[in-house]
């Protein structure tokens, strides 16, 4: 065999070991961005077009379907790859996430900001809390929780008028837009 | 020296050793996963998986999930070595004098 094949043949193996540990440590995020992005853009265009109760039963609505399906992906992506820490692993990301929502109502509940800010806080919040979980569970959550953050705080700053817009059609359609790709290029 | 392997040799079958020695050592992927991440047709993943069935390289375990069989592979102890050597005997040609 010549040098340049044996070359070759190396690279093919890296290729293929670094795509399968991305594969299966980062591919599935793809639709729970997509499902939280979806959540994320009708709900804001809800808050501005709709009155506010129906607004609030269509966020209720939005949640329980982004919930049920964001476990059901997680079942599914959880089957590809059998090992013995894998449902421990899995439960550990739900008790995360489950902690995270509740200490989100505690701290909206203490710190009860007027309702111009409901959505600034929340947004804030999640934000905070796609970072957080980011550190540990994929870098594009990590950047996708500061920059959620950091578009609310700007656009809250520059024009608090446009943020529901901001927060539907850039940080939803961001989220969907960083979905698609992931799924396509970390399949 | 080590030595290059013929059976692991065969392009399609070189990545599939290598995903699968990206896996623990305890771990193992399933069928769809596989085929979708190397681009391959079931027939084609199946046609390599018998074959390196047959050199004892993976194992393959059938199961049922929710009454749908399923099919988890893994590398087998001999399989892992044997593709480290398959790797270690490239690169001793890359470390062979021109």
């Amino acid at each position: 065999m010549e040098r340049t094949e044996a070359l070759e043949s190396l690279k093919i193996i890296d290729e293929a070991m670094a795509q399968t540990r991305r594969a299966i440590a980062h591919s599935g995020s793809g639709y729970f961005f997509i499902i939280w992005g979806i959540v994320w853009l009708v709900g804001f265009l809800g808050n501005e077009l709709l009155a506010p109760p129906v607004a609030g039963y269509l966020w209720l609505a939005l949640d329980v379907l982004g919930l049920a399906s964001s476990v059901i992906v997680g079942i599914r992506m959880n089957r590809r790859v059998r090992s013995p820490e894998g449902k421990r692993t899995g439960l550990r990301a739900a008790a995360l996430w489950g902690l995270l929502m509740v200490y989100g109502v505690v701290l909206f509940w203490a710190a009860s900001p007027p309702p111009d800010r409901f959505s600034l806080f929340v947004t804030l919040f999640i934000g905070f809390a796609y970072a957080i979980a980011g550190l540990w569970i994929s870098t594009p959550l990590l950047l996708t929780g500061l920059g959620i953050s950091a578009l609310a705080a700007i656009v809250w700053v520059a024009a608090p008028g446009l943020l529901p817009y901001a927060l539907s059609l850039l940080g939803g359609g961001g989220m969907i837009a960083v979905g698609a790709y992931m799924l396509r290029a970390w399949k | 020296m080590a030595e290059l392997d013929a059976i692991i040799h065969q392009p399609a079958r070189l990545r599939l050793m290598a995903a699968l020695e990206a896996l623990k050592p305890d771990e193992s992927v399933e069928f769809t996963f596989l085929r979708n991440l190397l681009n391959l047709t079931d027939g084609n993943l199946g046609a390599h998986l018998r074959k390196l069935e047959e050199a004892k390289y993976v194992r393959l375990e059938k199961t049922f999930v929710e009454r749908k069989p399923r099919t988890y592979i893994a590398l087998t102890p001999r399989g892992r070595q044997a593709f480290r050597e398959h790797v270690q005997a490239l690169q001793d040609i890359l470390a062979r004098p021109s």
